[in-house]
């Protein structure tokens, strides 16, 4: 072999080698990028889906004409897509926003209709970003939306319900007659359901109650999603909060049984307490402003990526914070029941701060169904009103507590006040948190009054918890 | 035409009374036809109180055309209310026999000093008893006429009734109990 030969054949080999290496650059790296762009993009559909999940009513009250409803809470997907589709022509479309008063809204109340309730300061850009539109003649004349009244004959007119229960019309030229609304509501009138009636009408207290409940709820028991005791199971789940890696991190165990997850000086820690809330905080110093949109967006992606959502989950109440960021509340349905629960540091199953596009705080308490069967009730549920009444004697002491009457008001005016004052009547399923693994929830009313809200067990009535409202 | 103008005035009509209610004012009872002078006497007593018995709705002899109906009343605490209903069998529109339609519904006034109860009523003429017996044994009635019908039977006879008359005379035609069937 000559001189010129062996440089042939080290030209030959460092140009397939160069071939290979391109090769492996250009062909096998580009498409893991690409794969995990595609990945993302997918992802960010998902949780766009997942923003129009959770920005859902709470809850539904069908109106079938002549004082008489039912109220949907387990199956309130169904009502709303239904809405959804009249809706849309109200968001998409150019409808005159005027202002009315209450008077009409009741009488359109009165008539066939659906009315949908949202969550606390739900913002209507929220709700038109289920429509994919932010900027529509509805979001720019209303700030916020509480209730909104679809009547079933839809001649093109939907009622809002807005800040401090400002009413408003909204109103469509050309709209398209829709009769679905109509054959829901007719549907719903011949299936089984619970009959609700304004019981306190004449004292011009709309609140609707059943008269009879004739269903059996079912207690059932739960369980922290997350099992503290379980060391492994906690690192899975804290894993994701320190970039899958906890080699930076400190753990502490704390006598009660919580443990703490330290990174750093405590820039960012979390806390997983002996019942399985987790706690999550981190330091934010600068942050750019940002909007309830996209705020709501960064917290569910946060959530989706640390956990998830339970099943059910929908948006409850949003609070701008000192001007800075936005507070999320998301609450969940056990067997189609709200969950409910009375905790110091948590007002909602999962809360979270979005300051510009970070996360400051994410707290969660979400409890899932044990395999266990639901222990059916012996009697039948009690009915709201009595409930009152065999508590009428703590309601009427709250009361007098809170007007700070020294005074001794005559009976009737305190029941006056009462029966006028019934804001709320909701079955909830009522967590007492009593215990982590096995903890069995009981039907609960849930009756506000005034800026009270109690808890009556909805079997013998007894009161599991009152407090004043925030 | 005719149809069409007979149509709309139909819909408004129904669409502008939210509760398809329209006030009776031939048939006003003030007392049950088998009161006697003694439970009058009684009835004036416990008037004389100031919390009798009081029924929310019906406010009065009312026409509807939804065979359920919820009676709402208020009463002192204690008091004991039974509602009984009677349908009317009779054929001949001049006389009324009331046979009782089921078994009375008892309720007791709690707390709230309220009552509620839930009834089914039947096509044509129904009457409503409410007998409040008070903490102290007296005993109050008072008698609702309750008339149900369909909304094809009112619809029908506003259409006649403007294809014929004025609106005036078909509302009143319809309002009234005499005209029947």
């Amino acid at each position: 072999m000559n001189r010129e030969q062996l440089k042939t054949l080290i030209l030959t080999l460092l140009i397939i080698m160069s071939v290979v290496f391109t090769q492996q650059i250009w062909f096998h790296s580009p498409i893991a990028i690409l794969q995990s762009e595609a990945s993302s993009q997918e992802r960010q559909l998902k949780n766009i889906e997942k923003k129009k999940e959770v920005i859902m009513p709470k809850r539904g009250i069908v109106s079938f004409g002549n004082n008489y409803h039912t109220i949907i809470s387990t199956d309130i997907e169904e009502l709303w897509t239904a809405s959804k589709v009249i809706l849309e022509d109200f968001f998409t479309g150019e409808p005159e926003v005027i202002s009315t008063t209450y008077d009409k809204y009741r009488e359109n109340n009165r008539l066939k209709s659906i009315e949908l309730e949202f969550g606390k300061n739900i913002s209507s850009v929220l709700v038109g970003s289920v429509f994919d539109t932010v900027d529509n003649k509805i979001v720019m004349n209303i700030k916020e939306v509480k209730k909104i009244l679809i009547p079933a004959l839809n001649r093109g007119v939907i009622y809002i319900v807005g800040k401090e229960d400002h009413v408003y019309e909204v109103k469509l030229d050309n709209h398209q007659e829709n009769r679905f609304l109509l054959a829901l509501i007719d549907d719903l009138q011949t299936a089984n359901h619970i009959k609700y009636y304004p019981l306190f009408a004449d004292v011009d207290n709309y609140t609707v109650m059943p008269l009879s409940y004739q269903q059996s709820t079912p207690q059932v028991f739960v369980e922290s999603n997350i099992n503290v005791e379980n060391e492994q199971m906690v690192i899975e789940e804290v894993k994701s909060f320190f970039n899958e890696s906890l080699d930076f991190v400190k753990t502490i165990r704390e006598t009660s049984g919580a443990i703490v997850f330290m990174y750093g000086y405590g820039e960012k820690g979390v806390r997983i307490n002996n019942r399985g809330r987790l706690e999550y905080t981190e330091e934010i110093r600068n942050f750019s402003s940002s909007n309830v949109v996209t705020a709501l967006e960064i917290a569910i992606e946060f959530v989706e990526d640390h956990g998830g959502f339970p099943e059910d989950a929908y948006l409850k109440e949003i609070r701008y914070e000192e001007k800075k960021g936005y507070y999320f509340g998301f609450g969940y349905r056990i067997e189609g029941l709200p969950v409910a629960f009375n905790s110091g540091n948590l007002a909602h199953p999962i809360e979270i701060e979005v300051y510009g596009d970070k996360v400051r705080s994410y707290r969660s308490l979400i409890r899932k169904g044990k395999n266990l069967p639901n222990v059916s009730p012996t009697n039948y549920t009690l009915l709201p009103q009595k409930i009152i009444e065999d508590h009428i004697e703590l309601l009427k002491a709250d009361y007098l507590a809170d007007i700070e009457e020294k005074d001794l008001l005559e009976e009737k005016e305190i029941l006056n006040y009462i029966e006028r004052n019934i804001a709320q009547m909701e079955l909830v399923y009522y967590d007492t948190l009593e215990d982590a693994r096995i903890q069995l929830l009981i039907p609960t009313w849930k009756i506000k009054i005034n800026k009270r809200v109690y808890y009556f067990s909805s079997y013998d009535g007894k009161l599991l918890h009152s407090g004043l409202v925030n | 035409m005719k149809k069409l103008i007979a149509s709309t005035a139909v819909l408004l009509i129904i669409g502008g009374t939210n509760i398809v209610a329209y006030a009776s004012p031939t048939t006003i009872l003030t007392t049950t036809p088998g009161t006697t002078t003694q439970e009058i006497k009684a009835e004036e007593e416990a008037k004389e109180q100031q919390d009798t018995l009081k029924i929310i709705t019906p406010n009065r002899d009312v026409v509807v055309s939804d065979s359920n109906m919820v009676l709402a009343f208020t009463a002192p605490e204690g008091t004991t209310v039974t509602i009984e209903v009677y349908y009317n069998t009779s054929v001949a529109t001049s006389r009324q026999n009331y046979v009782e339609a089921y078994d009375p519904i008892e309720v007791k006034v709690g707390a709230l000093q309220r009552g509620w109860a839930e009834v089914e009523l039947r096509k044509g003429l129904n009457k409503i008893d409410f007998t409040a017996v008070y903490k102290n044994g007296i005993r109050d009635v008072i008698s609702r006429i309750i008339e149900v019908k369909d909304i094809d039977e009112v619809k029908k006879q506003v259409e006649k009734g403007i294809a014929n008359t004025s609106s005036t005379d078909a509302i009143r035609s319809i309002t009234s109990t005499e005209s029947k069937q």
